[in-house]
């Protein structure tokens, strides 16, 4: 069964908390495993501090998606190590959910301005 | 002192990762110890608590994690988790799950044409192994709806068949082998309904493809399936309900002078 890919991406929505925001800090570019957690626990104030299994459980779910991709990120010491970026769709998937997210929050802003 | 905590954990740590599936362990394990042994290494500069905080915390999280990464380990039925959802498998899965359906609701269809105790005195069991019938004709449309009333129905048809077996104490054959048949039935309806599922999961996950049939393609098919489904849906309801409301023969009973019932 066959989907296009606005159906699929669509199908996909919403995100959990945990991918978007480790989706949003891999929009800035490629990052390794630390890079992520420590940028995650930036964009969300502090509020979400991820642990080494959410976090690589959740880059086992992307890769496997296709939503992201490894790359080698080349140290100055030492072998290269895995890094991560968003592939296109990951970018499609990511603009779209926060596209909703910010509908949801234009309607509410709508609503408790009436108040 | 704090040197040894430090490499203690690690130790532990590694050892924890190990319950992980091997896939997984061979994918991160290197560079999960490698991001914990950083995380320590910072937390190591705000003082033993924050160490034994973070290991906490880690500690905590693991059970969440293991589950989660079971589950997806047995959603994908792929040892390697780097590899894109296959369709070929989601296909197989799926036309296994309709074959074996139809081979339900071909024996289905059969007890009620060629029973005739069942068709005069339908059961429980019977009732529910027609709509479950129907839930399969469902589930070759809506997959998960399908499949999870068909996952729902099996153990109630076990229990309503064990029920009415040790109810009627007619106990022919031995009991281990209604009982093996019985289980038969149930685990075969259930293992349809987990397939059914399992399409409709590897589905989500496909990748969109771009160069695919018309939209008016697409949507012409899909008409054509909810009317298929509809016609067999009345078809499988009629002839149920002819089944069990055929007119039971009456002949005279010389004894009584009364009509008794066949």
């Amino acid at each position: 069964m066959e989907q296009d890919p606005e159906g699929y991406i669509k199908n996909q929505l919403p995100l959990t908390e945990t991918t978007y925001f480790i989706m949003l800090s891999l929009a800035t570019g490629k990052k390794h495993g630390y890079r992520i957690m420590k940028d995650v626990k930036n964009i969300s104030d502090g509020r979400l501090t991820l642990g080494t299994g959410t976090l690589y459980g959740a880059l086992g779910r992307l890769l496997e998606y296709g939503w992201i991709k490894r790359v080698d990120e080349k140290q100055e010491m030492g072998r290269p190590r895995n890094a991560y970026t968003l592939s296109d769709l990951g970018l499609r998937i990511l603009s779209a959910e926060t596209e909703r997210l910010q509908s949801v929050v234009s309607v509410a802003k709508l609503r408790l301005a009436d108040l | 002192m704090k040197k040894v905590i430090i490499s203690t954990l690690i130790q532990i740590y590694i050892y924890l990762l190990k319950l992980y599936p091997r896939h997984f362990r061979s994918s991160f394990a290197a560079e999960m110890t490698e991001v914990f042994t950083m995380m320590l290494s910072k937390a190591d500069q705000e003082g033993i608590i924050a160490i034994l905080k973070l290991f906490l915390r880690e500690l905590a999280e693991l059970p969440v994690a293991l589950v989660k990464t079971y589950a997806e380990a047995a959603r994908r039925h792929t040892t390697n988790p780097l590899s894109p959802v296959n369709g070929e498998v989601t296909r197989n899965i799926r036309w296994a799950a309709r074959g074996l359906s139809l081979l339900i609701m071909g024996f289905v269809l059969l007890i009620f044409l060629f029973n005739e105790d069942v068709r005069m005195t339908p059961t429980p069991p019977t009732l529910i192994l027609g709509i479950l019938a129907i839930c399969m004709i469902i589930a070759w449309r809506w997959e998960k709806v399908g499949g999870l009333l068909l996952l729902l129905g099996s153990p109630i048809l076990f229990l309503s068949l064990l029920i009415q077996l040790f109810a009627s104490g007619k106990l022919i054959t031995p009991v281990w082998l209604i009982l093996f048949l019985d289980m038969c039935l149930s685990l075969s309806i259930m293992i349809i309904g987990w397939f059914f599922i399992s399409a409709a999961q590897h589905t989500k996950m496909e990748l969109p493809l771009e160069n695919e049939q018309s939209h008016s393609t697409r949507i012409g098919r899909r008409y054509l399936a909810y009317l298929l489904v509809v016609l067999l849906s009345l078809f499988v309801i009629g002839i149920f309900f002819v089944s069990i409301s055929a007119p039971v023969s009456v002949e005279y009973h010389p004894a009584t002078s009364l009509p008794a019932a066949k």
